[in-house]
């Protein structure tokens, strides 16, 4: 996901891009874990919830990088972009989750859409980061 | 906030990205700075200010929201 956001990124922002997406695709995997594992019947009740707990921690690591790079940031004006970007990611994960909530009032929604914050969340934040440096070019 | 940086920058005939590195910050600050859509921290604004050998008000300008105060 870093090539989308900007190419020219100091190593310490490329590696936190990198770090980024890692946590993105390891929640894309237990996000397709998890959908495997909801069609075991034999699992036991604590099982299902260790698994489910696991979707935490791509979460937490997210927030951890960020809040590290936010701190080690020397360019104020990055810092700023990217705070912004949270925000804007924080208001469509929200905006999104509302909507498929009252929609799943109505109609029987099977995908477990939940799952999809995160990743809804660190797409959007670096859609809105590459939006905003591109009215600074 | 208007500023004088594209003025002062452009005597010194240095680009954005000669500000940008002498400042260690990235060239799309010094556009942000230029262009108004930023106002840099009193710390960069001293450092402004000190690698253009002169004062912060004379790269700043009051803008319509401070004379509005007054």
């Amino acid at each position: 996901m870093w090539w989308s956001c900007n190419r020219n990124l100091n190593a310490f922002q490329l590696r936190s891009m990198r770090q980024v997406s890692g946590m993105l695709g390891a929640c894309v995997a237990i996000t397709c874990g998890i959908r495997a594992v909801s069609d075991w019947d034999h699992l036991s009740l604590l099982t299902r919830t260790v698994v489910s707990v696991l979707t935490v921690v791509p979460i937490v690591g997210t927030l951890l990088i960020v809040a590290r790079y936010l701190a080690r940031e020397t360019d104020e004006y990055l810092r700023n972009l990217v705070v912004r970007s949270i925000l804007w990611a924080f208001g469509v994960v929200m905006v999104t989750d509302t909507v498929i909530g009252s929609l799943a009032q109505y109609y029987p929604l099977h995908l477990p859409f939940g799952l999809l914050n995160m990743d809804i969340f660190v797409v959007t934040g670096m859609l809105a980061l590459r939006l905003q440096l591109r009215s600074s070019e | 906030m208007k500023n004088r940086l594209r003025v002062l920058r452009a005597e010194r005939q240095w680009s954005q990205a000669d500000l940008a590195q002498k400042l260690e910050v990235s060239r799309q600050s010094i556009n942000a700075i230029e262009t108004g859509k930023f106002d840099p921290s009193l710390p960069l604004a001293f450092r402004l200010a000190r690698l253009f050998e002169t004062t912060i008000e004379a790269i700043f300008l009051e803008g319509p929201e401070q004379e509005q105060a007054e």
